[in-house]
């Protein structure tokens, strides 16, 4: 039977969607490199003389390259910590040295919360949203006393482009868990599909061979191991053997032999090798009866227990005289 | 009363605005709507925290700027929120809240005066419940829109377009709102990474079940199965629409020579040697259900002749009708299998 979808391996999943993180992160860390080192230029260039602050964003920029490079040294170890760090020591700086809460960079504390909450554990995103709560309430302490430098707190090119920066990193970083999530949706979709339609066929497959089971012309007998009680006959069975099919259910499998040392022998042999080659026996029929039968029998592990599946043929041992006497098993 | 009253009138709304059961899927779905219950409740703190401090600034004695009345709008948002989600349009929540976020942050600057003005946070909280709650388009252009707009409202603050005059001075509220803001986006975090990890937990378990499900089918773990497979009897089963050879078990394979593959999807003439016996029991089988034991001579895949005794039963399934075949190899029974014909002795009952 071929199957739409290859099977999927789960150890091979979770390697997998760590990778993926992996891999979104170095594309993030790239990213804010650049767009760091593109704000340094442009405040390089575009801020009034001595009012330049490229150096924090360089100095962010320095970080993120690091986090990079100890990505791929260590994946996962300390290169998401560090950078969510180097996100608040930078944006408060950079508040501190703007001299207000109201500049761009404080947006950054929510970047630092964003990038937490998709790398970080979740005791990191809280310890982060404390610490960011704690940076602003300090700094607001510090600007509302006058501790700090008189801001120019006019809108320019710089505000729009820091605050256009940190969005672009944010949406790059929820852009990531979406498509995390919708691929794992995904997968679990098909995968779901695959399973009904196996669930499906092997049901079929179940019912087929049940109906086999009980079309097959040759007696066959399903009987608990332990217990030795008969669990399942087949129609042939009480065909030919004269039993009505629910009589023997529950029955002991033993009480169907006419000499008891002939169904030992056979249970011992059975229980030694597994399995039986045919051996005649004596069997009972329903009215009482001794009939001559040939019988195979074998051990088989099922949810249920260990089971013993038994076929029979009735009335034709003495037309095979070669097959063993049961008795006669050591 | 009031409550059932309430109850009616919101499903009077979702019988208009609820999608087609079609329409969204496959869609993940809305953790929204996983989590709809906190969600309500989320709205109404919301309503009742802007409501509140709406009345605590009115009774501090907060002039009634514009900008002051933000809270009322939260109040107003969160309101609108609950009744979404009571009537079950989980995607129009992350649409209301990016636009009443957006709507907020460019009211606050207008009026404010300045771009300046701590609520512009609103607009990347706005983005964030974007690209938890919508989907990744959604995500991208409401990147691009929180971008553009926050370059509209810096140019309109340059070039002194805004009505307010802004007081830049900082305290406990600015603190709060910028607090608030970073708890918010943090729960919204929680809720992302919760969304994530429950669709990669579910792919995961998904996958393992779909495992076992193609190994139960594959391996047929069932007793069924294996009798069929271990019994010591030849057994072949043939569709009974098409007489092609569904199955074979091992034994059939054993005694005739033939490998699976080699006789699927065959009908079964070429097994047999085709003499009076054969004619009879063709004969048999297509007038009974279930035939008694005959006599044929089997051609092995060697070319032998093979005398056995063969019964075949049908069923009367319309879509998968079977047909059993056994049959009874007096030689294999006792070790050597007979190379001429010799019919077995026994009852052919039936």
């Amino acid at each position: 039977m071929l199957d739409s979808r290859p099977l999927e391996d789960p150890a091979e999943i979770r390697v997998a969607q760590s990778r993926r993180r992996s891999d979104s992160l170095r594309w993030v860390l790239g990213g804010i490199v650049l767009l760091m080192a593109g704000m340094a230029l442009v405040d390089h260039f575009l801020a009034p003389p001595g009012e330049s602050r490229s150096v924090i964003s360089l100095s962010m920029g320095v970080v993120a390259l690091l986090s990079f490079l100890m990505l791929r040294a260590n994946p996962r170890k300390w290169g998401s910590p560090l950078l969510v760090v180097g996100i608040l020591v930078t944006s408060a700086w950079a508040v501190y040295s703007y001299g207000s809460v109201r500049a761009a960079a404080s947006q950054g504390m929510l970047g630092a919360v964003v990038m937490a909450g998709t790398y970080l554990s979740l005791r990191a995103l809280w310890v982060t949203t404390v610490s960011g709560v704690l940076i602003l309430g300090g700094l607001t302490w510090a600007e509302a006393g006058g501790h700090l430098v008189t801001p120019g707190l006019a809108a320019d090119l710089r505000f729009w482009l820091m605050g256009s920066v940190i969005m672009a990193v944010i949406g790059a970083l929820l852009h990531h868990t979406r498509k995390a999530t919708d691929e794992a949706y995904l997968h679990q979709l098909n995968q779901s599909e695959d399973r009904l339609r196996l669930e499906h066929e092997r049901d079929q497959s179940q019912r087929r061979f049940r109906r086999i089971f009980r079309l097959n012309p040759t007696a066959l007998m399903i009987q608990y191991a332990g217990t030795g009680a008969i669990l399942e006959v087949n129609p042939a069975f009480g065909r030919d053997l004269g039993y009505p099919d629910d009589r023997l259910v529950g029955q002991p499998a033993a009480h169907l032999w006419a000499d008891v040392a002939q169904w030992e022998a056979h249970a011992r042999l059975l229980f030694e090798r597994g399995r039986t080659d045919w051996q005649h026996g004596q069997w009972l029929r329903s009215d009482g009866q001794p009939t001559e039968v040939l019988v195979c029998s074998e051990l088989s592990e099922d949810a249920s227990g260990m089971l013993i599946l038994t076929t029979v043929l009735p009335g034709v041992a003495g037309a095979l005289g070669s097959a063993s006497n049961p008795a006669s098993v050591p | 009363m009031a409550r059932a009253r309430m109850n009616g009138v919101t499903r009077w709304l979702g019988r208009w605005v609820r999608p087609s059961g079609t329409a969204a899927w496959p869609e993940p779905p809305s953790i929204v709507a996983a989590r709809s219950a906190i969600a309500m409740r989320l709205s109404w703190m919301t309503a009742a925290l802007g409501l509140g401090l709406f009345l605590i600034d009115r009774l501090a004695g907060v002039p009634v700027t514009a900008d002051s009345l933000m809270t009322l709008v939260l109040a107003v948002m969160g309101a609108l929120s609950w009744l979404l989600l009571k009537i079950r349009r989980y995607s129009s929540v992350a649409w209301l809240l990016v636009v009443f976020l957006f709507g907020m942050a460019s009211a606050s600057t207008w009026f404010f005066g300045s771009v300046r003005t701590i609520n512009i946070v609103l607009i990347l909280m706005g983005q964030v419940a974007a690209g938890i709650f919508l989907s990744r388009r959604g995500l991208v252009w409401t990147t691009v829109a929180g971008i553009t707009l926050l370059g509209l409202l810096t140019w309109a603050d340059a070039a002194g377009v805004l009505a307010g005059t802004p007081r830049f001075v900082v305290g406990w509220r600015t603190w709060m709102t910028q607090s608030a803001s970073l708890v918010g986006v943090a729960a919204m975090m929680y809720l992302n990474r919760t969304q994530m990890r429950m669709a990669q937990a579910l792919h995961l378990r998904e996958a393992m079940q779909r495992l076992k499900a193609q190994l139960d089918r594959d391996l047929g773990q069932d007793r069924f199965a294996r009798l069929f497979q271990s019994s010591p009897t030849p057994i072949f089963v043939q569709s009974a629409r098409t007489g092609a050879i569904m199955d074979v078990n091992k034994a059939f394979e054993r005694t005739l020579g033939y490998g699976r593959q080699q006789v699927l999807n065959r009908r079964d003439g070429f097994l047999w040697q085709h003499d009076e016996d054969h004619r009879q029991f063709v004969l048999e089988r297509r007038s009974t259900r279930r035939t008694g034991w005959l006599p044929v001579t089997a051609l092995c895949r060697d070319g032998q002749a093979l005398a056995l005794q063969i019964s075949s039963e049908r069923d009367d399934d319309p879509n998968d009708g079977l047909v059993i075949t056994a049959m009874r190899v007096p030689g294999s029974m006792a070790g050597t299998l007979p190379t001429m014909y010799a019919p077995l002795e026994g009852p052919a009952d039936a």
